[in-house]
């Protein structure tokens, strides 16, 4: 049987200017998942750890962050566990590549980066054929003349590249069927950020997704353990690794008062969450949602949270009877609704924002 | 606001006085000096007094007698609810209490509910429209300033212009406090000016952090080029020093070349020379064997061969020599023979041709001294001559003399060489006989033979001493075997080093002596560049060692940079909405004020028609500044309400009828309860009914508070007051709770 270890996309030393501040603080965590993989990888006693690509954001990288890899590499080593590794689009191969400067096979017998060109390792000892291709300067050429004989029992493959999506025209694009023509018991891919499968048994290829939050929008945190006991058979188990969660909370504020809506999002809230709330539906000018106080409270309560608000003032007729236009109230909700109906696309969210402000000033102001 | 109770506790006049009213038509009715105007004073001291003031008038309250100031507490009721105002001036506390809710405000906080309450914020304004003085109905100045500045801030119901106005103030505050700074540089600027201000400091980070990194990417860049160089020059450097060394070994080579060739010419020269000279030394050998085995004379008997030759010749030479000595000395001796012989006279004639000489001379110097004469000429010359062959006859005659003797001597002479003639003859036959037997010991015939046959012997030996020593110099001491295994060696070097020089591959490498000097130039410049890139290099790499690119230190501050943009949009976005807020708001605002002074008009319209029975309903108001104009239907013009246009009566029912419509128009919604201090001096009883009726039909929204001291006003009130009754005393201390209202 053939245990294998699969990730990809980890991204180190990646920039979040969206989090701020925080931005240091989940570029180490990077590592510190990083090295959570090694150790999962240690502890399972896997036969190969497969990196399909990405494992550093860009080219540059600092000394630091190579030994710390390196560091990684070895202890592989020290538990007899090989890294399969390919050169991702973000840091392929070249001259001036963090590869030629960091030089792992040198000092990490136990590490092999394939090449540009398709590439056949052959572990005698495994029965095992591990063909894999890096993104070199030109770009992805995923699955382009990989050899398709195998002379071991077992034949897995990693590539970097963006699968085939029916719609959508890519240059280099790992097509199902390509992949199964291969013939692999396993292909470990690299490039999308969220698990999941291309093609399944028996020739299955799978995006592991990136071991830890990247970006909004995007599942993440998993590595993959995959079990080969018999040439395609592969078994595929999905395993968190990472710390911290992406979440996205649409709340539909419609008959909620502002509390509810407060309680709804804090709910999904977490100090490893990194929340995107999506206000929706209508509220009366009474009940609208107060997103700034949200947004304080979020911040204390997640890693990094994002409210958006799309709820919009609720003015039915029996709303707008409640106040009258002879009022202050009444003139100023009619008149900013003139204004957003006959102002361009672009402002009306602002004139839609600017009446519910405006409303819950006037509202909020105390009264003796 | 409708006034419930009012207690004073030493006020001016009072030390504790309490009344309470009707939400209506109150009557305080007392003579002069009864206190009237101490209650007014204190309402409105209730209303618009701050107890902290320390205005010097405060004072002048304390009741005659008082060591201390005293207080006024005012219950009132506002929209069904009640509240009690308490002001303590001796204490400077004011305090208001939300009777039904339990709220209590404290300070300027009490001060800002009660005028909120009121609707009227200013004594002043209060003063020029719901409290009307005696006689000053149409003392509309007082005030005007407020009022023209609230005829355009009236709002009807709902949030009024006090909640606008706080609200605007609040947007107006929130945009300043946003975009404070962003025209003009200011102290403290607002959160966008700041926002951009960190942008600004944060983008020139990254640009510092970007500039540094690149120019670190490009040390990396230029130290890994400066290796490459590095590397490729020192390899070229090596090679074309392995080359260079090459030819200076191949030229060593041939330099060693040439003269192992020439000593191997010289070798095999000398060795040729020295077989040679063995070879003929050899046949000098068998020649001299030869020679001497036919007979040659040696040195020796060459020398003695020689010798008598030489002897015998110079013994013929004797004797030829003898020969012609004796040919010369009988020729001599007969030539001796035949010669005359001397006279005599010898002796005398010498000294006689002396004299004659002796004379002549003397002659011819007297004829020098006195000049020749012929006969003296003659005689000089005869006495010279005279002398002159004595003398040559005198020396004759002794050669014939010595001649003589001569002679005799030469014949002995001859004899003798005769006898030695002989002599040598004899001898010369001997040496010529030893001579001859010499030659047949050496075989030789002749002389000239032995001394041919010697001469061979000779230059054989000769010959072979030279080549010998020919030899022997050229073995120079050593042996032939020594040289020829020299010479072996030399040829084996020669061999070797030309086998060396002759290979392909040094033939490839071969190069001229000027490609060599070349060669040794481009090493030069070659060692100087590797040494130059050497020395970048190093210098590069120590810079590099100093300080690594940044990376993480950029990406910080991207993300701060990306986090400060977001906040500035955010403030921006805000500015953008609140200005929008705050220009509707305005805008609602203008659009949902009717015209205050419209409103007045109408209003004021309304009142006059009650007031005058329909006679007079149209009212115009104009401001700044504030102005009435009332139009008279017979004049069928707009005249101001003043005498002589119309009677002091109308005018002042025409600004009664505008201080009420004022009163409801600026405070916006709020209703003050109205102080009246007996306007109507001036009106008939006509007139006052109608300006009764008018003040009914206003105390159904507006209390009204009539102060007078007469009594045709009671009729109409709801409540009569006495001020001049002794002000009631309350049980209790001041601050409990006064009597519910009725």
């Amino acid at each position: 049987m053939i245990s294998l270890l699969h990730t990809a996309d980890v991204h180190l030393g990646m920039g979040f200017p969206g989090l701020g501040a925080h931005g240091r603080e989940q570029r180490e965590q990077l590592r510190r998942t990083f090295a959570r993989i090694v150790e999962l990888a240690l502890q399972e006693r896997v036969d190969l750890l497969l990196i399909a690509g990405d494992l550093f954001d860009s080219h540059r990288q600092s000394e630091a962050t190579l030994a710390f890899v390196r560091e990684q590499f070895l202890r592989l080593r020290e538990g007899r566990i090989r890294v399969a590794l390919l050169a991702g689009n973000h840091d392929p191969l070249g001259e001036g590549s963090v590869w030629s400067r960091a030089r792992f096979e040198a000092t990490c017998d136990n590490v092999t980066l394939f090449g540009a060109q398709p590439q056949a390792l052959v572990l005698r000892d495994l029965d095992l054929t591990v063909v894999g291709q890096s993104v070199g300067p030109d770009g992805p050429q995923p699955l382009r003349g990989w050899p398709q004989e195998r002379t071991t029992r077992f034949a897995v493959g990693l590539a970097h590249g963006s699968a085939y999506r029916e719609g959508v025209v890519e240059e280099g694009t790992i097509h199902p069927a390509d992949v199964r023509r291969l013939g692999l018991d396993y292909l470990a891919l690299g490039d999308w950020h969220s698990a999941q499968a291309v093609t399944g048994p028996p020739t299955p290829a799978w995006y592991a997704g990136a071991p830890e939050f990247l970006a909004m929008d995007q599942e993440a945190g998993q590595v993959l353990l995959v079990k080969i006991p018999q040439p395609g058979q592969a078994q595929v188990r999905p395993v968190r690794v990472g710390r911290r969660s992406y979440r996205r909370v649409e709340v539909d504020v419609t008959g909620l008062d502002p509390e509810s809506v407060r309680a709804a999002v804090l709910a999904a809230a977490g100090p490893d969450v990194v929340l995107d709330v999506v206000l929706t539906g209508t509220a009366p000018p009474l009940r609208l949602p107060e997103v700034r106080e949200l947004e304080e409270a979020l911040q204390e309560a997640c890693f990094r949270a994002r409210v958006r608000n799309h709820a919009t003032v609720w003015l039915d007729e029996e709303t707008l009877e409640a106040f009258p236009e002879r009022t202050l109230v009444g003139r100023y909700i009619r008149l900013m609704r003139e204004r957003a109906a006959a102002a361009p696309p672009q402002e009306r969210p602002v004139l839609e924002e600017a009446l519910q402000v405006g409303v819950t000033m006037l509202l909020g102001a105390e009264e003796l | 606001m409708r006034l419930l109770a009012l207690r004073i506790h030493q006020f001016r006049r009072f030390q504790e006085a309490a009344y309470v009213f009707d939400p209506r038509f109150n009557v305080l009715v007392g003579p002069n000096e009864a206190g009237k105007s101490t209650v007014r004073h204190a309402i409105l001291t209730a209303f618009f007094v701050n107890p902290a003031t320390t205005a010097k008038r405060v004072a002048g309250w304390r009741p005659w007698g008082s060591e201390s100031l005293g207080a006024i507490a005012l219950e009132f009721e506002v929209d069904g609810r009640r509240f009690e105002l308490r002001k303590d001036f001796e204490h400077r506390r004011a305090q208001l209490r939300d009777l039904d809710q339990g709220r209590t405000w404290e300070g300027t906080r009490a001060q800002e509910r009660v005028l909120q309450a009121l609707g009227l914020p200013t004594e002043a304004l209060y003063r020029a429209t719901a409290m009307v003085e005696q006689a000053e109905i149409a003392t509309l100045r007082v005030g005007s300033a407020d009022i023209g500045a609230r005829l355009s801030r009236v709002v009807q119901a709902g949030p009024g212009d006090a909640e606008a106005d706080a609200v605007l103030r609040r947007l107006e505050r929130e945009i300043t406090d946003l975009e404070r700074g962003l025209d003009r540089p200011v102290k403290n600027p607002g959160l966008i000016r700041r926002l951009q201000e960190e942008v600004e400091r944060l983008q020139g980070q990254q640009a510092e952090l970007q500039r540094r990194i690149a120019r670190l990417d490009v040390q990396r860049d230029e130290l890994k080029r400066l290796r490459d160089e590095e590397e490729a020059a020192a390899r070229e450097l090596r090679d074309r020093e392995a080359l260079l060394r090459a030819n200076q070994d191949f030229m060593t080579l041939q330099a060693q070349l040439d003269p192992l060739r020439e000593r191997e010419r010289a070798l095999a020269e000398r060795i040729g020379a020295i077989e040679g000279g063995y070879a003929r030394l050899q046949r000098l050998g068998r020649d001299l064997e030869t020679l001497q085995s036919r007979g040659v004379p040696d040195d020796a008997a060459m020398a003695r061969l020689h010798a008598a030759a030489g002897a015998l010749q110079n013994q013929r030479h004797e004797v030829q020599r003898r020969q012609e000595e004796v040919q010369a000395a009988r020729a001599a001796a007969d030539a001796l023979g035949a010669a005359p012989s001397a006279g005599r006279g010898v002796g005398i004639m010498l000294p006689g041709a002396g004299l004659l000489l002796l004379a002549g001379a003397a002659a011819a110097a007297a004829g020098a001294i006195r000049g020749f004469t012929l006969p003296l000429a003659i005689l000089a010359a005869g006495l010279l001559a005279g002398g002159a062959a004595l003398l040559v006859a005198a020396r004759r005659r002794r050669r014939l003399v010595e001649l003589g003797r001569e002679r005799e001597a030469a014949v002995a002479r001859l004899e003798e060489m005769e006898r030695g003639l002989q002599a040598a003859r004899d001898a010369l036959s001997e040496q010529e006989e030893a001579l001859r037997a010499a030659l047949a010991a050496t075989g030789s015939a002749t002389l000239e033979e032995a001394a041919r046959r010697h001469a061979e012997l000779r230059r054989l030996i000769q010959e072979q001493a030279a080549e010998r020593s020919l030899v022997e110099a050229h073995l120079g001491g050593r042996k032939l075997e020594e040289l020829q295994e020299e010479l072996g060696r030399v040829r084996a070097d020669v061999a070797g080093r030309e086998a060396v020089l002759l290979r392909p591959e040094v033939a490839a490498k071969r190069l001229t002596p000027l490609q060599v000097q070349q060669l040794e130039h481009e090493v030069k410049d070659l060692t100087q560049r590797v040494h130059a890139l050497r020395a970048r290099r190093e210098h590069l790499e120590r810079e590099a060692a100093e300080g690594a690119p940044d990376y993480e230190g950029l990406m910080a501050v991207e993300e701060q940079l990306a986090e400060r943009r977001e906040a500035l949009e955010a403030a921006r976005h805000r500015a953008h909405v609140w200005r929008a807020a705050r220009d509707g708001l305005q805008m609602a605002r203008q659009q949902v004020l009717i015209p205050a002074r419209r409103l007045v008009e109408e209003r004021a319209g309304e009142y006059l028609s009650l007031l005058t029975l329909g006679v007079y309903d149209k009212v115009r108001v104009e401001e700044p500044p504030l102005r009435v104009w009332v139009w008279v239907p017979r004049a069928g013009a707009w005249l101001e309400p003043a005498e002589p246009s119309l009677s002091r009566g109308t005018a002042d029912q025409v600004y009664l009828a505008v201080r009420l419509a004022l009163v409801e128009v600026l405070a916006e919604g709020s209703r003050p309860p109205l102080l009246l201090d007996d306007p109507f001096g001036s009106f008939d009883q006509d007139r006052l009914r109608a300006a009764m009726s008018l003040l009914r039909r206003v105390s159904e929204s507006y209390q009204v508070l009539l102060f007078t001291c007469r009594q045709e006003y009671e009729p109409f009130a709801d409540r009569i007051i006495s001020v001049a009754d002794a002000p009631p005393q309350l049980p209790g201390p001041f601050w409990q709770q006064p009597p519910p209202a009725h």
